[in-house]
């Protein structure tokens, strides 16, 4: 943890914030890429979560918790930026409905399928699906950075997996594979 | 493997490896030109790293006269480099009201004083400087043409000058914006931050007229840095919090924003020639004009065009002056056609014109139902009535004028302050020929009424 860098960024230092933003911003950048989809919506989440980062930064206590404040800022963003962009998410979503061309790897296939589930998720269950399973959260600290109860992110997790695995099942990709819920 | 462990290995699978490299860049420096917020609890709360360790009287002395000698070096240069701007205080109370007249000079005037020129620009623009308080009170923007050193078409600029006791004391800035354009009309943002303006290119027969505006700027006062962005502009009005702009670009309404951000149109705003946001960033508030008639809807609208309501149907449209809301956000404004003329009830009516103020209960402009109260359109004066009908309306700070740049069969154009509180007197301001707020070519009667600045 970068307490010092916090603390330079936290007073105005622009150098240090800069050195802040640079380690963290790939990290940022996937987790908004997986929860949005999109790369230019991810782009523009990364961007203004990183605008309000330094806006906000002296009302920070505890720079220890740094990260966790900043994946918070990201997630607001990212679902500012979907709501924003909704008519578009719209027209991706079509774009992810058509069916796709028929391809022998079976990887591929339940991928494309957990796409096509996947993106028809709120915004707030992916970034739940996102932070625990892709960024290796514990639920509690999945609630801690989204700044909900532990039992809303339980009840977003669970509907979320049940989503998914009813859209494998309907492909028939579930019973081949023999998942378990 | 059960659904748990095939999500995780499909995000795996699925992140990308690195941010763009332009990314970082780009998000850092659209960072960093915003202020920071400073927290309260910090100020009167020392960090833990500022109370630890044992510190002497004598120490804490010296340390504490180095702070205020550096803080009095660092504010001196800050002041010289670059006047800081102060966000308004509590309460607005009514300051001057600044006006262009025909020549582009700028006067000030308010209740109870002559109208003076304080700001004399005549030479250098064209009719129509477009004076703004900034939202403090202490400065006026305004748009003026400055002619080429070696002839050429004049450079379109913006100044902000300082404002000190109702007497423009020095000149702060000066932005180019380009040549051969019409002097810009710049509007401050509410944190006084930014102005936005409309390019409009200059006719080349005649540089009093300009063509439609292409594009709007947003010019970041404190650096000069701007962004241009393409499009049709025929009204514009900032969100409450700086961070975007609405614009009518007559055919609809867009969202743009001030940092890097692909504009976007609200939709369902077909026709949309005037905007204004109201003062809670919920709505936004515009004339719907009915295709192949001269009447008109007004509609209030959220930002992202989900939620609507026609507050007003079918009323006839004046010239399509658009709706205003009053700075405390609990009134609405806009002016139609009279149904019937004062002077003879028979004839049709086609230029006087009502103002009408809405108000909603607990401002809930979405559901509650609207009240409408149509204002006085004439006034008592020993010669008889007198007829005010105004080209232009606005708001003082405090919500409780209405500012007229009104005209009438009878008298000069003139400026007319009209309290709000039933059964109050108006207040003319300017009634001269000499500093007639209107009337010159180009002059757009424009007039922006300061809210005083809070004195220490």
């Amino acid at each position: 943890m970068d307490v010092d860098l916090v603390d330079r960024a936290k007073a105005g230092d622009r150098g240090a914030f800069a050195e802040l933003a640079a380690s963290r911003i790939d990290g940022l950048f996937r987790i908004a890429r997986l929860i949005l989809r999109d790369q230019q919506l991810a782009e523009d989440a990364v961007q203004e979560a990183l605008i309000r980062c330094w806006r906000q930064l002296p009302k920070l206590r505890d720079n220890g918790s740094f990260d966790g404040w900043l994946n918070r800022i990201l997630y607001r963003a990212a679902v500012d930026e979907s709501n924003r962009r909704r008519r578009f998410v719209t027209t991706l979503q079509n774009l992810y409905s058509e069916p796709s061309v028929a391809d022998n790897s079976q990887v591929i296939v339940e991928r494309e399928a957990l796409e096509r589930a996947f993106v028809r998720l709120s915004i707030e269950q992916r970034a739940v699906v996102v932070l625990h399973h892709y960024a290796d959260m514990p639920l509690g600290q999945v609630a801690t950075t989204l700044g909900i109860p532990l039992g809303t992110v339980k009840s977003r997790h669970h509907y979320a997996l049940a989503t998914l695995k009813t859209a494998l099942e309907r492909d028939g990709l579930a019973l081949a594979e023999g998942l378990q819920p | 493997m059960n659904i748990e462990d095939r999500v995780s290995d499909w995000l795996h699978a699925d992140a990308p490896g690195q941010a763009p490299a332009s990314l970082l860049q780009r998000s850092v420096e659209r960072a960093v030109t915003a202020p920071q917020e400073r927290s309260f609890w910090r100020r009167l709360r020392p960090a833990e790293s500022e109370k630890s360790g044992p510190t002497s009287r004598s120490t804490k002395l010296m340390l504490l006269a180095a702070t205020l000698v550096t803080l009095a070096l660092l504010g001196s240069l800050a002041v010289i480099a670059s006047r800081p701007i102060v966000k308004p205080g509590p309460g607005p109370t009514n300051g001057w009201i600044a006006f262009t007249n025909a020549e582009g000079a700028i006067y000030f005037v308010k209740p109870g004083t002559p109208a003076e020129l304080r700001v004399d620009v005549s030479g250098t623009s064209l009719g129509n400087a477009c004076p703004a308080f900034s939202p403090d009170g202490t400065q006026l923007a305004y748009g003026r043409l400055k002619p080429a050193d070696g002839g050429g078409p004049a450079e379109a600029v913006v100044d902000i000058d300082t404002i000190e006791a109702g007497r423009d004391t020095a000149r702060l800035k000066e932005f180019p914006v380009g040549p051969g354009l019409m002097a810009p009309c710049p509007l401050w943002s509410p944190d006084g931050k930014w102005l936005a303006f409309a390019l409009s290119a200059a006719e080349a027969d005649d540089s009093a007229q300009g063509t439609s505006p292409t594009s709007v700027r947003l010019l970041f006062v404190p650096s000069g840095g701007y962004r241009d962005v393409e499009g049709q502009v025929q009204d514009i009005d900032w969100s409450p919090d700086s961070m975007a702009l609405a614009v009518a670009s007559g055919s609809e309404i867009r969202i743009v924003h001030t940092v890097d951000r692909a504009p976007h149109a609200v939709p369902e705003t077909t026709g949309a020639q005037h905007v204004s946001w109201s003062p809670d960033g919920r709505l936004i508030a515009w004339e719907r004009p009915a295709a192949g008639q001269d009447v008109a809807d007004l509609v209030v609208v959220d930002p992202l065009g989900s939620t609507a309501r026609t507050l007003v149907a079918g009323f006839h449209a004046n010239h399509g002056i658009g709706p205003v809301w009053s700075p405390d956000g609990h009134k609405l404004v806009y002016q139609r056609l009279c149904s019937t003329r004062p002077d003879d009830p028979a004839a049709p009516c086609r230029e006087q014109h009502d103002v009408v103020v809405l108000t909603a209960p607990n401002d809930d402009w979405l559901a509650a139902r609207i009240t409408e109260t149509v204002m006085p359109e004439s006034r008592q004066t020993s010669s008889g009535t007198e007829y005010m009908w105004p080209f232009f309306v606005t708001w003082s700070p405090d919500s409780s004028n209405l500012l007229y740049n009104a005209w009438s069969p009878d008298i000069d154009d003139s400026l007319i302050a009209v309290p709000l509180a039933p059964g109050s007197v108006p207040t003319v301001l300017v009634q001269s020929p000499d500093v007639s707020p209107g009337g010159g070519p180009g002059a757009d009667l424009i007039q922006t009424w300061q809210r005083a600045p809070v004195t220490p």
